[in-house]
């Protein structure tokens, strides 16, 4: 591994987010939160992305660590750079200054990004012109999830984000998991929420399921709309 | 899709100022396998037996039923006589298993002792349990069946007075307090201004004495010459050295007891420790003001524009500024849900019932408090970053609760539970299989150095700590309570040290010192919950789902110090003690 970005903390159900990169580019990631993809993605970074983030390491080669806080906030959530034998830790999207302030931004840029290579993911697919939204499997594996104590919830919004209306219902599924493999998908009937599109108001999707790491149920928030 | 569980809330007819939710009809944790002592015997049930063998035998059923002696349980009747014992002051404390044992017999004879009961060592239905319940009555609170131990101190707070300038770690650095002095203006001035005027210093035979400090101070804030003087006058008459005209936090001490004051604010450092991570925390800052008919607490929140930041395929890479109209709407929503939450109770004067103030909180926007993003996208929301799509009604009322002082009072080890609350911790989930203990217990202690310490697996599918998670889970799931209690108690008398301070310094070695979800894992059974606005947010079982505007409430404790500030300043107004007790309105 050349470098990984660990993001963790945040209000209960917390952030539980790795992404790890070895020396050839290939990477492994884990996400439970923060996007419409959970799951794990793998594969090979584009060899632009490769060399970006070499010439940020290098810079980063000669730069002292920087000390974690010792002092939390409530709720706090981190970004967490291991780099060698060097750790660089930050609240949630404060900045730092170059050269780690780069490739910190950079590797928040990838938590996103990679997440178009899915090996055994879930998405959460959310269509633009009605209420309508889809929870399928994604990758070439499949992914263990537990949706049986999971929840679908919208939320019709208008000027300024305010919330107009809400609806949510909770998900069936087995306990202890499924292992849902390509293919699987479920509609995830919002058509209930009698929600009607009109001027400037568009919707938001939460699936609150928990994805399994073995035995243990790993909280997984995955968001969509469209706006 | 669950049909039965769909749950709909118009975000506009929202209720003002209800109960923010219902006592539920069973515990956190508890479960329907709780002992056979806790089912109720229904009505048609207990007339049938009397018919078939009497009122006699019925009377008898009943009794057994109530009575509680050695190696009783595990149920949650035991676990409450525990809590009671421990209220009353047990000690040893006992552990809350739910399980009577030795320690528990010991106790009941100690506890039979003091009070003039005969040492049987026998919870009966009769003197025991009367006097227990008489002393320290069982209640329902924040969700959870508990009993009221001792003073809470909700606030966790570290520092030794309201008006230090100073974070806990500048004052250990021997940094100096940025104090009241000539130039300063703000509440903080308009407070001291209106104590030195309601003090012996300015009383009028005094100022006739006095070349200097002759006329009472306009209250306007701003800390100028004539409140120099008077000030210095005041810290003459007290003996503060030296009387240098800087109100210091030696003054402060001496100000708030020589005069009222109706309007003030109050600012310092607290600390709690969650999930094994210590100093988590923040310094409060609010203002209070009282009026006629309320006490208002006021604090002022800085909101950043914030929207999350998309790649072109939709990803979310970050977030970058935006304009305050995109979550202006939601901010108003937070605001209100704020106001609407905490706004639900009064301070009665206990000694003349009539009297009472509402105790009204508002959260509002500006600069000089608190700086919080306020992001347009979806995601989980923290301290700093408050996500517009973040549907949770208690997201806001639970942080504004931290701003103003208050710690958490979700995942706490149990003595940090107690000294929050004020209230004994949870019985929770008695159920179990004593047999096993000790074997869990091994299981557990065998995961420990924790050895999976790579943060991610090659394969993605592991996160390090995670054996050690699973060796907890596969147990123990996220069950607090007796159970729980119980393996936590053996792992002591085996290993003479503590469960959750073992567990926090594996994953702290392992290189996790911070919040974890392996940690999370492993540590959530031995710590103690409750449901209040400061307990936990998730409210979505399957089985018993609450709508998105249905969360959980504001319990007195909450209230108990800003009660404190009224009854600080009337006894110093009406030269007597004063008691004034948060009551919901």
């Amino acid at each position: 591994m050349i470098v990984s970005l660990t993001r963790s903390g945040g209000s209960p159900p917390r952030y539980a987010e790795n992404l790890s990169i070895e020396e050839d580019g290939s990477f492994v990631m884990r996400r439970h939160s923060g996007g419409s993809r959970v799951g794990t993605f793998a594969g090979t970074l584009p060899e632009a992305e490769l060399t970006r983030l070499r010439a940020e390491i290098d810079a980063c080669a000669s730069a002292p660590a920087i000390e974690p806080s010792d002092r939390y906030a409530p709720d706090e959530a981190r970004d967490r750079i291991t780099l060698g034998d060097k750790i660089v830790e930050v609240r949630l999207y404060n900045e730092l200054e170059a050269p780690w302030g780069p490739l910190l931004k950079h590797l928040q840029e990838l938590l996103g990004g990679l997440t178009e290579f899915p090996r055994a993911a879930l998405e959460l697919w959310a269509d633009p012109a009605t209420v309508s939204a889809r929870l399928r499997q994604v990758g070439e594996e499949a992914v263990l999830a537990d949706v049986s104590r999971g929840r679908v919830s919208v939320r019709l919004v208008g000027k300024g984000a305010e919330t107009v209306d809400s609806w949510s219902s909770a998900l069936s599924g087995t306990s202890g998991g499924d292992l849902l493999g390509p293919g699987w998908e479920q509609d995830l009937g919002l058509e209930e929420a009698g929600f009607e599109l009109s001027g400037d108001r568009y919707y938001e999707v939460t699936v609150e399921c928990d994805l399994m790491l073995e035995v243990l149920p790993q909280p997984a928030r995955l968001t969509s709309g469209n706006e | 899709m669950g049909d039965d569980v769909r749950q709909r809330e118009r975000a506009a007819a929202r209720p003002t100022a209800e109960p923010a939710h219902a006592e539920p009809t069973r515990q956190v944790g508890e479960t329907a396998s709780t002992s056979v002592d806790q089912r109720p015997i229904s009505r048609t049930s207990l007339l049938y037996l009397q018919r078939v063998v009497g009122n006699r035998a019925v009377a008898g059923l009943m009794a057994v039923q109530r009575e509680l002696k050695l190696n009783d349980g595990p149920s949650v009747a035991v676990g409450v006589a525990q809590q009671q014992l421990n209220a009353a002051g047990a000690k040893p404390r006992l552990a809350i298993t739910g399980r009577f044992d030795a320690a528990t017999e010991t106790a009941v004879k100690a506890f039979q002792k003091a009070n003039k009961i005969g040492e049987t060592g026998i919870i009966d239905d009769g003197a025991t349990k009367k006097k227990l319940d008489e002393l320290k009555p069982s209640i329902t609170a924040g969700g959870v069946k508990t009993v009221e131990s001792k003073d809470a101190e909700p606030t966790g707070r570290t520092s030794p007075g309201t008006h230090s300038t100073l974070t806990v770690e500048e004052r250990a650095k021997g940094v100096a307090e940025k104090d009241l002095k000539l130039g300063s203006k703000g509440m903080g001035v308009q407070e001291l201004q209106q104590r030195i005027n309601r003090s012996p210093t300015m009383d009028k035979d005094a100022r006739k004495k006095r070349a200097v400090a002759k006329n009472l101070l306009v209250v306007d804030g701003r800390f100028g010459p004539m409140t120099e003087t008077a000030l210095k006058q005041f810290q003459t008459d007290q003996t503060i050295a030296p009387a240098d005209g800087v109100a210091t936090k030696a003054t402060w001490d001496k100000l708030e007891k020589a005069g009222s004051a109706s309007a003030g604010r109050v600012e310092f450092e607290w600390r709690e420790e969650v999930e094994g991570v210590t100093n988590v925390g923040e310094r409060a800052r609010y203002e209070w003001k009282i009026e006629p008919k309320r006490l208002l607490i006021t604090a002022r929140i800085q909101f950043v524009p914030m929207k999350q930041k998309k790649d072109k395929k939709g990803n979310v890479t970050g977030v970058v500024p935006t304009s305050v109209g995109d979550v202006s709407g939601r901010i108003q929503q937070w605001l209100t849900d704020i106001r609407q939450v905490w706004s639900t109770f009064k301070i009665v004067n206990t000694n003349n019932p009539k009297e009472f103030l509402n105790v009204d909180f508002a959260a509002v926007q500006g600069t000089g408090d608190f700086k919080i993003n306020a992001i347009k996208g979806n995601d989980r929301s923290n301290s700093a970053n408050w996500y517009t799509g973040d549907a949770r009604r208690g997201l806001a009322p639970h942080e504004f609760g931290h701003l103003i002082g208050l710690a958490d009072e979700y995942n706490r080890e149990e003595g940090q539970y107690l000294t929050t609350t004020g209230q004994e911790p949870p019985v929770g989930d008695v159920a179990g299989d004593a047999a096993k203990v000790d074997t869990i217990v091994a299981a557990i202690k065998a995961q420990m150095p924790i050895t999976d310490k790579a943060a991610l697996d090659a394969n993605g599918s592991k996160i390090g700590g995670q054996k050690l998670a699973t060796a907890v889970f596969s147990n123990l799931k996220q069950k607090q309570g007796g159970y729980s209690r119980r393996v936590a108690q053996r792992y002591q008398e085996l290993h003479k040290s503590s469960i959750v301070a073992d567990i926090t310094s594996a994953f702290k070695t392992a290189g996790f010192p911070g919040f974890h979800s392996m940690k999370s894992f492993a540590l959530t059974p031995f710590l103690y919950s409750n449901q209040s606005i400061m307990g936990t947010m998730q409210t979505a079982e399957k089985a018993a789902v609450k709508a998105v505007g249905h969360e959980h409430a504001v319990e007195a404790r909450h209230i108990k110090p800003f009660a404190d500030i009224v009854v600080r300043e009337k006894s110093i107004e009406r030269k007597a003690k004063e008691n004034w007790e948060p009551k919901r309105r």
